[in-house]
């Protein structure tokens, strides 16, 4: 079984923390982090992503805030025993994202080809970055 | 000057353990990658490590030459180890964070026992135990010498007539100083291994990194090894001549003195191990040759 893994991309206006607590959320919600999984330390995770601490730590705040991890002093940050998000809402919570995308997209005036080829490559650079 | 023969003999057995090391291959295991990102880390750290190496070999050789009675060649083996944490603490604060748009990290929780070295690092928790026991014990035995310098000897009434002090004995004339210089290793060293179990893992071979990070706390160990002790074979060897040569000691001074006598070897062998660690690095290998 392969390291989940996490993605932030520089220049996307999503903060980084956004970003990581999106991508945690997701894990956790579909079951790929389960119950009881120990989060990385906020300075491992800050060093492997080049980011400052607080902005791992606010990523962190924000699981916490929605009773997703646990954190305890010395024992570090823990995956809460959550009921795992039922595949239903996985997929309303999947059209809700297309569904802001596709109006973006519109705005900027881009036909279905073109909003078809920026889902390809951002689907190719996560794959990219997960195997570098 | 009995120092300078011993320090001479002690470096040819270090220098005979290294080049036996080398030719049975015991070290060079631990590879490195030859290209990418991960060479540059190897080589960044490597430079720190080879320059506190250097430094200390300097800063060594002045203590030894300096200092007031032994302060100063008791000072140079630590010293010399506290140089080489530090080179390590230096080469890793030079390796670069993550560049570039597109960053990704594996989500795994690195800790310290994963990279610490299963037998050397349980052995020098050992010694460093050991020679703490050592400088309070020895330092709660002594007694001021003969121009009234505190804990350099240890003194002994033999008979209503007669008493019997011996020296120089490690008490807290030498022992102060020592455990400041160990405790700041210690400090140095916690500082070393966190930077390099937190450093920013380097994705294009994960076991080449792991191998990279053992082989970086390795030394690490191996320095904190050789700041204990050289310490411990030399406050031990002098503490176990006053204690079983001193008039009718009492049963714990002689307990002590013939358990040193056990220490004393394992702790040389030990100290030997951890020299001949820093001075032979682990030998490069191409990035193909560990999958």
């Amino acid at each position: 079984m392969t390291t989940p893994s996490l993605v932030v991309d520089t220049t996307d206006p999503t903060p980084p923390y956004e970003q990581l607590r999106r991508q945690l959320t997701d894990l956790i919600g579909g079951g790929t982090l389960r119950a009881g999984a120990r989060l990385p330390p906020l300075r491992q995770l800050a060093a492997d992503l080049g980011l400052a601490v607080g902005t791992v730590g606010r990523a962190y705040a924000g699981l916490e805030a929605a009773g997703l991890v646990t954190s305890r002093r010395g024992a570090g940050t823990r995956v809460a025993d959550v009921v795992r998000r039922p595949a239903a809402e996985l997929r309303r919570s999947l059209d809700r994202h297309a569904e802001t995308f596709v109006r973006d997209a519109r705005l900027l005036a881009a036909d279905d080809d073109e909003v078809r080829a920026a889902l390809r490559r951002a689907l190719d650079r996560r794959e990219q970055a997960r195997a570098t | 000057m009995t120092v300078l023969p011993l320090a001479v003999l002690i470096l040819l057995l270090t220098v005979t353990v290294a080049v036996l090391a080398t030719l049975t291959g015991v070290r060079g295991r631990t590879s490195v990658a030859s290209t990418g990102r991960l060479a540059a880390v190897a080589v960044t750290t490597g430079r720190g490590r080879l320059a506190g190496l250097l430094v200390g070999v300097v800063v060594g050789v002045v203590a030894a030459r300096q200092g007031l009675l032994g302060r100063g060649p008791m000072l140079a083996a630590p010293l010399l180890a506290l140089c080489v944490l530090l080179g390590v603490v230096v080469g890793e604060l030079r390796v670069p964070p993550p560049q570039g748009t597109m960053r990704a990290a594996g989500i795994e929780v690195r800790r310290v026992s994963d990279y610490l070295p299963r037998v050397l690092g349980p052995a020098v928790a050992a010694g460093t135990v050991l020679l703490g026991v050592l400088l309070v014990l020895t330092s709660a035995w002594g007694s001021e010498d003969d121009l009234g310098r505190p804990g350099r000897s240890l003194a002994r009434v033999c008979s209503a007539t007669a008493g019997e002090a011996r020296g120089p004995w490690p008490g807290s004339y030498y022992s102060l100083p020592l455990a400041g210089v160990v405790l700041f290793g210690l400090v140095v060293a916690g500082f070393a291994v966190a930077k390099v179990v937190v450093r920013p893992r380097e994705g294009e071979n994960a076991q080449l990194d792991d191998a990279l990070r053992r082989s970086s706390v390795t030394t690490v160990t191996a320095a904190v090894g050789l700041l204990v002790t050289v310490p411990l074979v030399g406050a031990g060897a002098f503490a176990a001549s006053g204690l079983l040569g001193i008039c009718a000691p009492p049963v714990i001074w002689s307990v002590v003195g013939c358990a040193l006598l056990v220490v004393i070897p394992l702790a040389l062998g030990l100290g030997l191990w951890c020299a001949a660690l820093l001075l032979v690095p682990a030998r490069p290998v191409p990035a193909g040759a560990v999958r």
